[in-house]
């Protein structure tokens, strides 16, 4: 009898651990479209889970929401995916506020040139409960059809 | 001669008494430090007393601009001399007493470690043991601020990055934002900002390193609401394409 149970009570542990242990060391990335990005100000269309600015001469600003389930965890890496149709600036800032908002973090990046370029971010303070969000200013575009517009395309957020 | 016993008590009672009293007259009249750059939270107390700490809140702006422009003729001084290879100790006693007043002071409107709202009891059970984030960012500054005390002064880029700053403030978009003091020294600037309201203040935080042309940049800010709408920010920018002090908090 004891030469059945321990052999599958070994063979149970090591199922189980399979199935916890990775769950629990994974970090939990998770990737956003550009269309959960709310615009604030400037002109602004949503399309094929992007945000673009519609204007060519005006910059468009939006704020990029982050759900944050691991509420006394950290920011482990971030990077924003954008479309750069015109020379002029582009940045996204990663804010990382207290509870009540009388302090915070902020992670800037900001690109050059022009095409498809991507913000990426490193380890960042924060504060237990609080919430992250992106605030990018989007610069113009070059014209009114799509491939030619600027635009966010997509981001993503692992937290510790 | 023998003292009744009665007679040692009483003495030892006054004594107490008095030790008591000089505490509390301390506390009263002893002007709270944590004096520093503008923005600065002033100590909070637990009295309340609205009028009192707005004059208060006054004082410790006037003072804080007196130290600026104190510390920006030292400053100036220490360029000199440092650009002629001499070494200055400058013992900043500004931040020393926001490092002492971080450790001291028990801010009375600590935020909660999280939204939900919980009974008295267990705040004052978590008070004791769980830091808030008041206390977090009390402990922040002062490092930054010792941080800023150790870092040393570069002479080609301090002066070029305030310039940089100081000059991206002037532009129109940042009208309601009021520059009252900035330092850098190697790796990171302080500034001393009063927002004239809240937009004024979004505006900062989301368009200012940008319009200053920083392309990489890592900021603390922190910053206290006044009841006439107006903010008062202290805010810490890193050098571009340098990371903020490596914090001893949990990060």
């Amino acid at each position: 009898m004891c030469s059945v149970i321990r052999p599958t009570l070994i063979a149970l542990a090591a199922v189980v651990a399979a199935v916890v242990v990775p769950a629990a060391w994974a970090e939990d990335g998770k990737v956003y479209p550009g269309t959960m990005c709310q615009k604030s100000l400037g002109i602004g269309s949503y399309g094929g889970g992007e945000l673009a600015n519609d204007s060519t001469s005006g910059s468009l600003t939006a704020e990029c929401p982050v759900v944050r389930d691991n509420v006394s965890g950290g920011i482990n890496d971030a990077y924003v995916r954008v479309h750069k149709a015109t020379s002029s600036a582009f940045w996204c800032d990663l804010h990382a506020k207290s509870v009540y908002g009388t302090a915070g973090f902020v992670q800037h990046k900001s690109v050059t040139g022009t095409g498809y370029k991507t913000f990426s971010y490193g380890a960042m303070s924060d504060y237990d409960g609080a919430h992250y969000y992106f605030w990018c200013a989007v610069p113009p575009s070059a014209s009114t059809s799509w491939a030619n517009k600027s635009r966010i395309i997509g981001y993503r957020l692992d937290e510790n | 001669m023998r003292h009744p016993p009665a007679l040692i008590a009483a003495g030892m009672v006054s004594v107490v008494l008095a030790t008591g009293g000089l505490v509390l007259w301390s506390d009263q009249n002893v002007a709270p430090r944590g004096a520093g750059p503008s923005g600065v939270p002033a100590v909070e107390r637990a009295s309340g007393d609205p009028a009192a700490a707005a004059r208060f809140d006054a004082q410790l702006a006037r003072l804080a601009a007196e130290i600026a422009r104190l510390e920006a003729d030292t400053g100036n001084r220490l360029r000199e001399l440092e650009i002629h290879g001499l070494t200055l100790e400058r013992i900043d006693r500004v931040a020393a007493d926001v490092t002492a007043a971080a450790v001291v002071s028990a801010p009375a409107t600590a935020e909660p470690l999280s939204g939900a709202p919980s009974d008295g009891a267990a705040d004052d059970i978590n008070a004791a043991t769980v830091p808030t984030p008041s206390d977090r960012s009390d402990a922040i500054q002062a490092q930054m601020e010792s941080h800023m005390i150790n870092d040393p002064f570069d002479a080609r880029w301090a002066p070029v990055i305030e310039d940089t700053l100081t000059g991206a403030l002037r532009q129109p978009g940042f009208s309601g934002s009021e520059l009252v003091d900035i330092e850098c020294r190697t790796t990171l600037c302080r500034l001393g900002l009063d927002h004239s309201d809240l937009d004024a203040e979004q505006i900062f935080l989301h368009r200012f390193m940008g319009a200053a042309g920083l392309t990489d940049a890592e900021a603390f800010y922190r910053r206290n609401e006044d009841a006439d709408g107006r903010v008062r920010m202290t805010f810490y920018v890193a050098r571009d394409g340098g990371r903020l002090p490596q914090l001893t908090l949990r990060p």
